[in-house]
C-alpha cells in the first residue's frame, strides 16, 4: 500500500518527484503495534457505547414491555403500584436546557467575540483560561452555589417577571405559589455549566474567520463592528448553531446541580411555568430515585436513562454534523 | 544527577514496600473475614461509626450506605451478608393492573433472616413561622392535623384545625409551604409509616390521590401533591425550610439538623395527652412499646400509641436484616463478626447513639437484638443483658426517671394559654446531648478506646497505637503522590540538560 505525503501531493509539481520521501511499503513492528493500539484504542470507544446502549435495552426490558408506549405519553413517576412514563420528565429535561440555553448562547457569543475580536493580545489567553476554568468547577459546587448564594437573589428576579410580564400566560404565577426550586434557577446554573463548551467552540469558530476578508471589510472603510456583523459572525454561524446543540447535550445530561436545586414535579401544568416551584429531569430522576427503587423501580429509571442516552447521541451527532457542514465548521473538531 | 534520580528511585521503592506491608500486616487481624452489609442512608452515619469503631478491633465490617430498598435487594441478590432497612421485604410492589412485580418475600426465602433493631430515632417536625416578626417557636399539632398538612388537606397557617391546637396564637393568613424529601429516605419510610398507622383515613385518601392504591404501605419516596416542594437529603430540606424566604415552610426531618439551625420543631400530641418534643429520652420512653411480630416484623403501633406522657409517637428503629442460615454468601466465620459486631453495637456503640442525632435503644429492643443473634450461625455467645453497657441499660441514660411533662404541654380543650416557648419546651431541654451531627462524629474518634473497653460481654481489646501508625503512613502516602511527579519532573529534566550539553 502507498501511503502519499498529503503536503507534498497538495505541491502538486511533478519535477520533484525524486526528492519525494521513500514511501514505507513493509511496517515495522512498532508500527504495527502502534497502529492496532490506536485503531483498538478507537474501536473500543465504540464498543463501550454499544455495550452501554445494549445494558440500558437489556436492564430496562422488563419495564418496557409493562408499560408499552404508554411509557412516551404518561407523565406521573409510580412504577410501584401505579402507573409511570417519561412525558413530564422529558418535558422538564428540555424545559432546563432550554432556558440554560437561552442565558448560555448570548454570554458565550459575546464572550467569544471578544476573545477574538475585541480583547488585546496581552489578555486573551487569560480569559480563554478563565472561561474553560469554569468547566474545571465540579458540578456539585455549582449547585450548592446555586442552592444557597443564587437562589435567594433569583426568586425577586421571578416574582418581578411574573408580575410585570404576567400577561404571557406560562410566566403568569398563580397566586400563592413559590418561586424557589423552580426550571428557571435550575436553568440559569445549567447556563454556567454549559458557557464553556459553547465558549469554547465559538471561539474556535469566531478565529477562523479568513483574515483576507477581514482585512478587506476594514480596507472598505468598515467599523470593528461592521467586520463582525458582515465578515465574522455570517462565516461562524453554522458553528454557533453546533455549539449551542453541544450545550443542548450537555445540559440535557446535567445531574448534580439539577438535583440540587430543583422541587421535582410530574404535573404538566406546574412544569410549563418555569419561574414557579417544581421541575424536572431525566438525570435527577435517576439520580433522586436510584436508590431507594425496587428492582422494577430500578427497570423502569433504566428505561428513562434509555431515551436520555439516545437523544443525547442524537443531539451531539446533529450537531457535530452541522458544525462540519458548516464553512466555518470545515476543520474544527468538536 | 545519576546518583539523584538513582536516590529517587530507591526512595519510590522504599515508600511502595512500606505500603504493600500495611495491607499485609492490616488484613490478619480480621482473620480475613469481611462482613459485608448495605442499606439504609438514614442509619448509615451510626453503621459507618461503629464499623470503623470495631474495625480496630480487627472486625471487619463493609458497609455500603445506598438505600434501604437496595440493601434489601442486595439481600436476596446475594450480594451483601446483612441489610439495614427502615421497611421489612416488602409482598406489596404490583403495578397498575394490581400483578405483583417484585415480591421481595419470596425472592428473599432462599436466605432465611431474622430483623433486629439497630438504631432508634425520632422524626422532627421542624418549621418557619413568624408571626408579629417574630420567630414563633411553640406549634403544637395533633397526628390528625399532621397528617392533613402533609397530604395538602390544610394549605393555610390560620386553618381552624390548626387554631384549635394552638389557642391564643395568632397565626397568620399564609400558606404553609410543606416542604418533602426528593431522594429516597429512611426518614420519609419512618414518617409515612407513622401516617399509614395513626391517621389511615387521611393516608388512604391520599394515596389515592395521588395515583397509589388505598391502603398504600409505608414508601421512601414521597409522593408529590399540591402545594409541595421537594429537595434533597435531609441537608437540603433543612436548608429549604430555614431559608428567610420560606416563611410558612415545614418538613419532616432528624432532630439533629433542626437543632443545627437553631429552628424550633412541632410539640406532636401523644397518646397520653400531652405534646412532647422529639428528645432522645422522649424516643426511648416511646420506643418501649415496640413489639415484634413471631415472623420478624416490628409493630410500632404500641410506640405511637405509647400512653406515656412523655412519649414522642413518630418514634420508630431501623432493622437489620441478618442471615440465620450459612446459605451463599454467608458462613460461620462470617457469623462470629457479624455476631461481635451486633453485640457491640447494641451495648457500647449505643453510647454515642444520642450524640450521633438518634436515641439510645431500650432494653426491650435490645433484648430482641440478643435473641436475634442467638439465631445467627456461628455467633459468640449471648451475655447476660446486665452486662451490656448500653446507657439505659447501665443507667446512664435515665429513661424511667425523665421528668414528668409540665402541666403547660397538656392538651386542653378551652383557649387561654398563652404563647412563648417557656414551660414546655423546658420540660425536655438539657436532656438530649446531641449537638450538631457533623461535629461529634470527628470528636468522638478520641473516646473510642475508652467506650470499647467498657464494653464488658465483647471483651476486645484497644488498639490505638495501630490507628495512630494508619494515619502517619496515609500522610506518608499522600505526601509521595503529591511530592513524586514533580520531583521527578525535576530530575528527568536535569538529567536530559547533562545529556544535550
Amino acid at each position: 500500500m502507498q501511503v502519499i505525503d498529503p503536503s507534498i501531493a497538495l505541491e502538486g509539481t511533478t519535477p520533484i518527484e525524486e526528492e519525494r520521501v521513500r514511501p514505507v511499503t513493509r511496517r515495522t513492528g512498532a508500527d504495527r503495534a502502534f497502529r492496532l493500539t490506536t485503531f483498538g484504542a478507537g474501536t473500543l470507544t465504540l464498543v463501550l457505547m454499544g455495550v452501554i446502549g445494549l445494558f440500558l435495552l437489556v436492564r430496562s426490558w422488563s419495564a418496557i414491555s409493562a408499560a408499552g408506549l404508554s411509557f412516551f405519553t404518561t407523565s406521573a413517576w409510580q412504577p410501584d403500584g401505579g402507573a409511570f412514563g417519561i412525558a413530564a420528565v422529558l418535558l422538564g429535561t428540555f424545559l432546563i436546557a432550554f432556558v440554560a440555553l437561552g442565558f448560555a448562547v448570548p454570554l458565550a457569543a459575546g464572550g467569544a467575540l471578544f476573545i477574538t475580536d475585541y480583547a488585546p493580545s496581552k489578555i486573551k489567553t487569560p480569559l480563554v483560561w478563565l472561561v474553560d476554568l469554569l468547566a474545571a468547577v465540579p458540578s456539585l459546587i455549582y449547585g450548592l452555589w446555586g442552592r444557597a448564594y443564587l437562589q435567594p437573589k433569583i426568586i425577586p428576579i421571578s416574582e418581578w417577571i411574573s408580575t410585570h410580564l404576567g400577561f404571557i400566560p406560562f410566566l403568569k404565577a398563580k397566586p400563592g405559589a413559590g418561586f424557589a426550586a423552580s426550571t428557571f434557577i435550575a436553568g440559569v446554573v445549567v447556563a454556567l455549566m454549559v458557557l464553556p463548551i459553547c465558549t469554547a467552540v465559538m471561539r474556535e469558530v469566531f478565529s477562523q474567520a479568513p483574515a483576507g476578508e477581514k482585512e478587506g471589510a476594514l480596507a472598505l472603510g468598515g467599523t470593528r463592528w461592521g467586520v463582525v456583523r458582515d465578515v465574522v459572525l455570517p462565516f461562524g454561524r453554522g458553528g454557533m448553531v453546533g455549539a449551542s446543540m453541544l450545550g443542548l447535550g450537555r445540559a440535557l445530561g446535567e445531574t448534580i446541580a439539577v438535583t440540587l436545586i430543583i422541587s421535582p414535579t410530574f404535573d404538566i401544568t406546574r412544569l410549563t411555568h418555569p419561574l414557579e416551584t417544581g421541575g424536572n429531569s431525566i438525570a435527577s430522576l435517576i439520580a433522586l430515585r436510584f436508590s431507594e427503587s425496587s428492582s422494577f423501580g430500578i427497570s423502569a429509571l433504566m428505561a428513562a436513562g434509555l431515551a436520555l442516552f439516545v437523544i443525547t447521541l442524537l443531539v451531539n451527532a446533529v450537531a457535530s454534523l452541522v458544525v462540519s457542514r458548516s464553512r466555518s465548521g470545515a476543520s474544527t473538531e468538536i | 544527577m545519576m546518583l539523584f534520580t538513582r536516590r529517587l528511585t530507591a526512595a519510590a521503592v522504599s515508600v511502595i514496600t512500606i505500603f504493600s506491608g500495611v495491607f499485609l500486616t492490616a488484613s490478619p487481624a480480621s482473620a480475613g473475614v469481611t462482613v459485608d452489609g448495605g442499606g439504609s442512608t438514614w442509619s448509615s452515619i451510626a453503621v459507618t461509626q461503629w464499623a470503623a469503631d470495631v474495625a480496630r478491633q480487627g472486625l471487619s465490617i463493609n458497609y455500603q450506605a445506598n438505600g434501604s430498598t437496595a440493601g434489601r435487594v442486595f439481600y436476596y441478590s446475594e450480594q451483601v451478608d446483612f441489610a439495614v432497612s427502615e421497611i421489612p421485604f416488602q409482598a406489596e410492589y404490583r403495578d397498575a393492573t394490581g400483578t405483583a412485580i417484585t415480591n421481595e418475600v419470596a425472592l428473599a426465602q432462599k436466605r432465611p433472616w431474622v430483623y433486629l433493631p439497630i438504631v432508634a430515632g425520632g422524626t422532627s417536625f421542624m418549621y418557619n413561622l413568624v408571626i408579629n416578626g417574630k420567630r414563633f417557636t411553640d406549634l403544637r399539632l395533633s397526628p390528625d392535623v399532621l397528617a392533613k398538612i402533609f397530604t395538602g388537606a390544610i394549605n393555610r397557617w390560620n386553618d381552624p384545625a390548626i387554631a384549635s391546637e394552638n389557642p391564643g396564637v395568632a397565626l397568620p393568613a399564609i400558606p404553609v409551604k410543606p416542604t418533602i424529601r426528593s431522594d429516597g429516605s429512611g426518614t420519609t419510610a419512618q414518617f409515612t409509616a407513622y401516617m399509614a398507622s395513626e391517621a389511615p383515613a387521611i393516608w388512604s385518601a391520599f394515596c389515592r390521590k395521588v395515583g397509589l392504591p388505598a391502603n398504600c404501605p409505608a414508601t421512601s419516596l414521597y409522593p408529590e401533591f399540591e402545594g409541595s416542594t421537594a429537595q434533597q437529603f435531609s441537608d437540603g430540606v433543612a436548608a429549604f425550610v430555614a431559608a428567610p424566604y420560606n416563611n410558612g415552610a415545614i418538613t419532616y426531618v432528624e432532630y439533629g439538623y433542626a437543632k443545627q439551625r437553631s429552628f424550633p420543631v412541632v410539640s406532636l400530641l401523644n397518646a397520653g395527652g400531652y405534646y412532647a418534643q422529639p428528645t432522645a429520652q422522649a424516643v426511648a420512653i416511646a420506643l418501649q412499646g415496640a413489639r415484634i411480630n413471631p415472623d420478624g416484623t416490628q409493630v410500632l403501633a404500641g410506640v405511637y400509641r405509647n400512653p406515656d406522657a412523655r412519649a414522642y409517637p413518630v418514634s420508630s428503629y431501623s432493622y437489620m436484616i441478618a442471615p440465620t442460615t450459612t446459605a451463599k454468601p454467608f458462613s460461620t466465620e462470617k457469623g462470629d463478626v457479624l455476631g461481635k459486631f451486633i453485640l457491640y453495637f447494641l451495648c457500647a456503640g449505643q453510647q454515642k447513639a444520642a450524640q450521633l442525632g438518634y436515641s439510645p435503644l431500650p432494653k426491650n429492643l435490645v433484648q430482641l437484638g440478643f435473641d436475634a443473634v442467638a439465631k445467627i450461625p456461628g455467633a459468640p455467645a449471648v451475655p447476660a443483658i446486665e452486662s451490656c453497657s448500653n446507657p439505659t441499660i447501665t443507667g446512664d441514660f435515665i429513661t424511667g426517671a425523665a421528668p414528668p411533662p409540665p402541666a403547660s404541654a397538656k392538651k386542653v380543650a378551652v383557649a387561654g394559654i398563652g404563647s412563648g416557648s417557656s414551660g414546655q419546651t423546658g420540660g425536655a431541654s438539657g436532656v438530649i446531648g446531641g449537638t450538631g451531627v457533623s461535629g461529634v462524629i470527628s470528636g468522638e474518634r478520641v473516646v473510642d478506646g475508652q467506650l470499647l473497653t467498657a464494653s464488658k460481654p465483647l471483651n476486645l481489646k484497644s488498639s490505638s497505637d495501630q490507628g495512630a501508625l494508619g494515619y502517619l503512613l496515609i500522610a506518608l502516602l499522600l505526601g509521595s503522590v503529591v511530592f513524586a511527579p514533580p520531583l521527578t519532573a525535576v530530575a528527568m529534566r536535569r538529567r536530559r540538560a547533562k545529556s544535550s550539553s
